[in-house]
């Protein structure tokens, strides 16, 4: 018996996801709490995605005018919790660093049945099943049991699905706590200087500051600025040095999403409250005549041939496709810049421009195209017969960001490789606006897939120069 | 048909000046095809060659290709302006905007008819230090019909007998069959600097090498020379302070900021042209466009963030875009604001102006926005931004990303980020940080785009996911030109004139301004009351004003100004116009928390708002009308420069009193009212010299039109290097700028030689790399300069 078999005997763990998913006898504690802590990052990862597709699926020109401002609200508040799904991630991996684990960027690596993480259009199901992932456990609210049952609907269930999202965190937090299964040695407060930080990424989402009274305590926020809040993200990236930082900082993040003890304090826009308000206004103007998002595939996918999974969601439309298929490569170029921000040397000189930042940037950049790609994609079809002029608009079928993770996800070791590897990117993105610029783009099409060649080039340029400083050979032929 | 009435355009034409013979070829700049994010491509247009011996266009042709200098020489800028009829079609039964030409005069019958301009221009700089009336210089050429080239002289009564400033010149030029148009060309002065009248600078025992005896022209004993060695005695200070040339050392903020001027001159100028039209009979017809000579473009390629046209355009249409607004003229509109970010980020070493340290120097040393700032507030120097992410090709690839996702589609998803005009003292890092980032605006806080600016990208970002697939995009309509359509008239290319001569190339965050300080217009929109151009001070009255109160006014500030139905002081924010805004800063003990940063000599911790966007709103609906403005009571002494509160309960410290505003433009035209500002008084408020400024202004005033950051290029570092674009070897090494590193072009380099010095930028590169002559100027060795 391993020590660590000891240790487990006299602590039971009570929770669905320890009796079922217990720490492996070959795995250390450390092991299980990474293993927990990837979990969560993945967990972060797909809902991400996942309302970042909802959002983007909303507006289109069947939302009446009456409805679009709501609408557009909605998207705004929805965005702003993919946002903050990110700041999640990123204190996540944050985490993850301060333990000397790597990073994760993986979303599908789950031990248990997800489908109700489908990506797929905003409609009331698929809210109600956020409303579901984000709401507290044991607090109640009116629309609780309407909630549930919706959501059962939705995805056809008879039982509700599992949301462990703020189980994890509590397996997590209770982990982490534990000071003989997570000694100190097992954690690297020197790691803080390689952490992300909000300063860099958080890009000024957070609350507006507030005047302080004659006490020196901050003053109320007015309702105005209450009531827009809910529109803005308030990105939660937490940099951590010690273990009493990392639980505060978990904790922090998991409130954020269902707000188990703040949810009802005015100025919390937890994710649940977003969700829950939407939820209710658009009860209110809900009809059959009308639709806020644009009818498309759920878990749209490029996976060759009809037969592979989620057949349903197969981009059977070739020029849809190509689009679909520049997506996916743009997402892997994101994942891959954030993922080497993680990985490459610290900076030199403090407080000098470094290249980390510039990785960084290389993020946000890609966030915008994903943006872009996203709406157009909203607006393509999904097979050959929602292409059809024939086909009643009703009928029509469009297809939506796929959103599809890569064949290799890791980043090599060495550091001249990240950058053959980012280089490896830029030609598959080149492949894929070439396919697009000869399936007859529309003007508008072309001046963009221009606009993208462009900037693709310059960023080649830009690494050909760092791959320069190194003295390394390429690892294929210009 | 018959004429209803005049018009010149365009109605605002720049000259720009230079000391070679030929003037600028024309040329335009438009969109690369080939290359979707580089610079614009400079695109030679027809140029209007004009006979000199007659004054007839002799030619008209589309050079090969543009050339900025002849013979190191730069080429200056001389516009056309074109008369226009408005007539009134019976035919057709509606009135028309047509070129004012021999046919028309005929069809019209007053094939007769006399034809006569009138020039007048004036250098009124010294004199808005001074105060002495007796400094304005000033030019009229009196009415001419003639087609000879009338020199603009500019005389003053402290000038020595018999000297002038020589302003440039004008011509009427000769219809003939092939260009039967009237028109008049202005071609403004070489650049030269003038000064007093003595054999030596008494500093040096020598004389001064900048002021040759033709050009020594001011009367060395009268209060130009020396001004400021009193500093009491500087009753009017310009902000920023001490825009002149100063006996050494400079520049004064620097060294315990005495400034003593060494009395300079330069022969920039603005003012009016004035044509009529007199039948035989008597009747006439007149109109009026303004001009003003201003120094080169030096980066043709590329346009500022905020320009003289988009303040205008706001003044025309007003601060929000309506709603019936075609979506593809607002994003039209949205896309090149966005454009023009990265232009001007491109040529602005980031990293320095964020308010990093540099390589180990102190941030505190080197002059940025975070460091006015930290000495307005007397607070320690903070960077706006993570110093660690601040690299200029890094930023500007990220403004490029905007860009190319809005041209694929994307709803702009920053319009919280951009900074509202509210904001511009806002310090917190929020605030900071908003967009345009790192730039003073016209009220020496940061710069904000104009409402107007703002609600396009609002409105595209509303519009934009309910547009659903468009095949195309059209692109908008061109502005078509009526009597009525103001902006077309504002945006009017006439024959022969290069982009570099309309209000799409003059910045608009003048402070104090390079074509013009833009400032000045709004001095006397309130018909009775002369304000400081930059702040809420009443400095004097109307001569005609007989009112006790009123001219009790002078001394106090305009605090508020409200509409005329809000008589009663309980009304929503909305619908008061306040004239400063708070200084907030964050609060030490709490990250989430904000404070008023007062000082010593600002106690209340406010700041004055540009008048651009500060009356917008009222310009759009009160123009012409009248309305309620508050002042303070009792200012005296110091008090008056101290920005006041408003304080309405329980006593209030204002007074009340009504207003008419004055109309903007004169007329039905685009000419900005006469009555708003006096020939001289656009450009009174820039450096005299203006060669100056250049060496004393950074490029977070206009980075776009006085580069900051040339010759960029990505290293193997993965951030970026270049030059600065004052360094007299290019390196690729960038020298910071501290004003007195010998690698930097120096004060009394550029005023010998500034022809030389100030380079052109092509592609974000020194135009014509190495083709250029060497400097002239002693102090130069030889082969130093690029």
């Amino acid at each position: 018996m391993t020590p660590e078999d000891k240790q487990q005997g006299p602590r039971p763990f009570t929770s669905v996801l320890a009796n079922d998913f217990p720490k492996r006898r070959e795995m250390t504690w450390h092991d299980q709490l990474v293993w927990l802590l990837h979990l969560g990052a993945a967990l972060e990862h797909a809902l991400m995605v996942q309302y970042l597709y909802a959002a983007y699926s909303l507006g289109g020109k069947q939302v009446p005018p009456q409805h679009r401002h709501k609408v557009k609200e909605w998207q705004e508040s929805i965005l702003a919790v993919a946002r903050e799904e990110m700041g999640h991630l990123i204190t996540v991996q944050n985490v993850l660093t301060f333990l000397g684990a790597g990073f994760n960027l993986s979303r599908d690596q789950f031990p248990w049945a997800v489908e109700w993480f489908n990506i797929e259009p905003f409609c009331m199901g698929s809210l109600a099943c956020y409303v579901n992932a984000e709401m507290p456990e044991s607090e109640e609210f009116p629309e609780r049991k309407e909630i549930e049952e919706l959501v059962k609907k939705h995805l056809r269930k008879d039982a509700l699905p599992v949301h462990p999202v703020a189980e994890i965190y509590r397996e997590i937090t209770t982990l982490l706590a534990d000071t003989e299964r997570i000694p100190e040695g097992a954690l690297q407060p020197q790691t803080y200087a390689l952490q992300a930080s909000w300063d860099e990424w958080g890009r000024g989402y957070r609350p507006a500051p507030r005047p302080l009274d004659a006490a020196g305590n901050l003053v109320d926020a007015t309702a105005d600025v209450q009531r827009q809040a809910q529109f803005d993200s308030n990105i939660l990236i937490f940099q951590v040095a010690t273990r009493t930082q990392a639980l505060a900082a978990l904790n922090a993040i998991s409130l954020q999403g269902e707000g188990v003890e703040d949810w009802k304090k005015e100025g919390e826009w937890t994710h649940f409250r977003r969700f829950i308000k939407i939820f209710r206004e658009f009860r209110k103007i809900e009809s059959s005549d009308w639709s806020p998002a644009a009818r498309a595939a759920v878990n749209p996918n490029t996976n060759p041939g009809p037969n592979a999974p989620c057949p349903d969601g197969y981009i059977s439309c070739d020029r849809t496709r190509n689009w679909a298929v520049l997506l996916n490569v743009r997402y892997w170029m994101l994942f891959r810049y954030l993922a080497h921000t993680f990985q490459i040397d610290p900076p030199g000189a403090p407080n000098e421009p470094n290249l980390r930042a510039m990785l960084m940037h290389r993020v946000f950049g890609e966030m915008y195209q994903l943006k872009t790609l996203s709406g157009k994609l909203f607006q393509m079809p999904l097979r050959d017969v929602d292409a059809d002029p024939e086909t009643p608009d009703w009928k029509k079928t469009m297809a939506g960001p796929p959103f599809e993770l890569p064949a290799n996800s890791r980043l090599p070791a060495s550091e001249v490789d990240c950058w053959c590897l980012h280089r490896d990117s830029l030609v598959a993105s080149r492949n894929a606006c070439h396919s697009i610029l000869e399936s007859n783009p529309t003007p508008d099409e072309k001046e963009y897939i221009k606009t993208l060649l462009a900037l693709d080039e310059q960023t080649d340029a830009w690494i050909v120069q760092i791959l320069a400083g190194t003295n390394a050979t390429t690892r294929y032929d210009e | 048909m018959k004429i209803r009435e005049l018009r010149i355009l365009p109605p605002f034409a720049i000259g720009r000046l230079g000391s070679a013979n030929e003037p600028q070829d024309n040329y335009t700049i438009v969109d690369n095809p080939n290359e979707p994010l580089g610079y614009r491509k400079i695109v030679p247009a027809k140029t209007l060659k004009v006979r000199e011996s007659t004054g007839e266009v002799a030619s008209a042709g589309v050079p090969k290709k543009i050339s900025f200098k002849i013979d190191g020489k730069i080429r200056p800028v001389a516009p056309f302006l074109e008369v226009f009829a408005v007539v009134e079609n019976s035919q057709k039964g509606k009135t028309e905007m047509t070129p004012l030409n021999a046919a028309l005069l005929k069809k019209v019958g007053a094939a007769g008819a006399r034809i006569e301009w009138k020039v007048s221009v004036a250098n009124r700089k010294v004199m808005r230090r001074t105060g002495n009336p007796d400094d304005m210089v000033a030019a009229n050429t009196g009415w001419f019909s003639d087609h000879d080239s009338h020199v603009l002289l500019g005389s003053s009564k402290n000038f020595v007998p018999g000297a002038h400033i020589n302003f440039g010149h004008v011509r009427f030029i000769l219809p003939n069959k092939k260009f039967s148009e009237i028109r008049l060309r202005f071609t403004p002065a070489h650049g030269l600097i003038y000064g007093p009248h003595r054999t030596v600078d008494p500093a040096t025992g020598k004389p001064d090498p900048a002021i040759p005896p033709e050009r020594a022209i001011y009367d060395a004993s009268k209060d130009w020379v020396g001004f400021g060695k009193d500093p009491d005695k500087v009753a009017n200070q310009t902000l920023p302070p001490s825009l002149y040339a100063i006996e050494p050392p400079a520049p004064s903020w620097l060294n315990d900021n005495v400034a003593v001027s060494r009395g300079y001159l330069d022969d920039a100028c603005d003012g009016f042209v004035e044509v009529r039209l007199t039948l035989p009979a008597g009747k006439r017809w007149t109109a009026t466009a303004r001009i003003c000579a201003s120094p080169p473009a030096v980066v043709p390629d590329s346009l500022f963030i905020r320009s003289l046209a988009d303040d205008l355009e706001q003044v025309i249409n007003g601060p929000q875009v309506p709603k019936d607004e075609p979506y593809e003229v607002t994003r039209n509109r949205a896309l090149n604001i966005v454009r023009r970010a990265y232009e001007t980020v491109r040529f602005m070493n980031v990293a320095l102006m964020n308010g990093n340290n540099f390589k180990g120097r102190p941030a505190l040393l080197l002059d940025s926005m975070p460091e006015e700032e930290a000495a307005d507030t007397e607070r320690a120097i903070r960077p706006v931004m993570a110093p660690g992410s601040v690299d200029t090709l890094g930023i500007m690839t990220l403004h490029e990303q905007v860009y190319a996702a809005l041209r694929g589609g994307a709803a702009p998803w920053f319009v919280k980020l951009l900074r509202n005009p509210d904001e511009v003292a806002d310090f917190t890092d929020r605030g900071r940080r908003k967009m345009p980032a790192l730039m003073c605006g016209a009220d020496n806080s940061y710069l904000a785009l104009t409402w107007r600016q703002i609600d396009s990208i609002r409105k595209v970002s509303e519009e934009a996911p309910f547009r659903g697939r468009t095949l195309v995009i059209p692109a908008p309509p061109p502005e078509s030109l009526t009597a009525l359509n103001l902006t077309a008239q504002l945006h009017y290319e006439a024959l022969g004139n290069p982009v570099s001569s309309r209000p799409v190339t003059s910045v608009a965050n003048c402070c104090p301004g390079l074509e013009v300080d833009f400032r000045a217009v709004w001095r006397r929109m309130f018909k009775g009351i002369v304000l400081r151009e930059y702040d809420n001070l009443v400095m004097d009255v109307d001569p005609d004003v007989k009112s006790r109160k009123i001219k009790a006014l002078v001394g106090q500030q305009l605090l508020r100004v409200r509409l005329p139905e809000d008589k009663h002081l309980h009304i929503d924010k909305q619908r008061q116009f306040v004239m400063t805004t708070p200084i907030k800063g964050p609060a030490s003990s709490d990250v989430d928390g904000e404070i008023s940063l007062t000082t010593q000599f600002n106690p209340f911790g406010l700041a004055s708002k540009e008048w651009s966007n500060a009356l917008a709103h009222l310009l759009s609906t009160h123009q012409g009308k009248t309305v309620l403005c508050d002042f303070t009571k009792g200012l005296t002494g110091d008090d008056r420069d101290i920005p006041q509160p408003i304080v309405d309960h329980p006593r209030r410290n204002f007074v009340t009193i009504e207003f008419e505003m004055r109309k903007f433009f004169d007329g039905d035209t685009a000419v900005i009212s006469k009555a708003l500002a006096s020939p001289g008084e656009l450009t009174q408020g820039l450096c005299s010299p203006w060669q100056n400024d250049y060496r004393e202004c950074s490029c977070y005033y206009w980075a776009s039109a006085r580069p900051d950051y040339v010759n960029v290029e990505p290293a193997a570092n993965g951030l970026s290097k270049g030059d600065n674009w004052f360094q007299k070897l290019r390196t690729g090494d960038y020298v910071p700028d501290d004003y007195v590193d010998s690698r930097l072009v120096l004060y009394d380099e550029l005023f010998l030689d500034w022809e030389h010095w100030l380079r052109f930028q092509v592609g974000g590169k020194d135009f014509k790399r190495g083709a250029a002559r060497a400097s002239k100027d002693p102090l130069v060795k030889r082969g130093a300069g690029g």
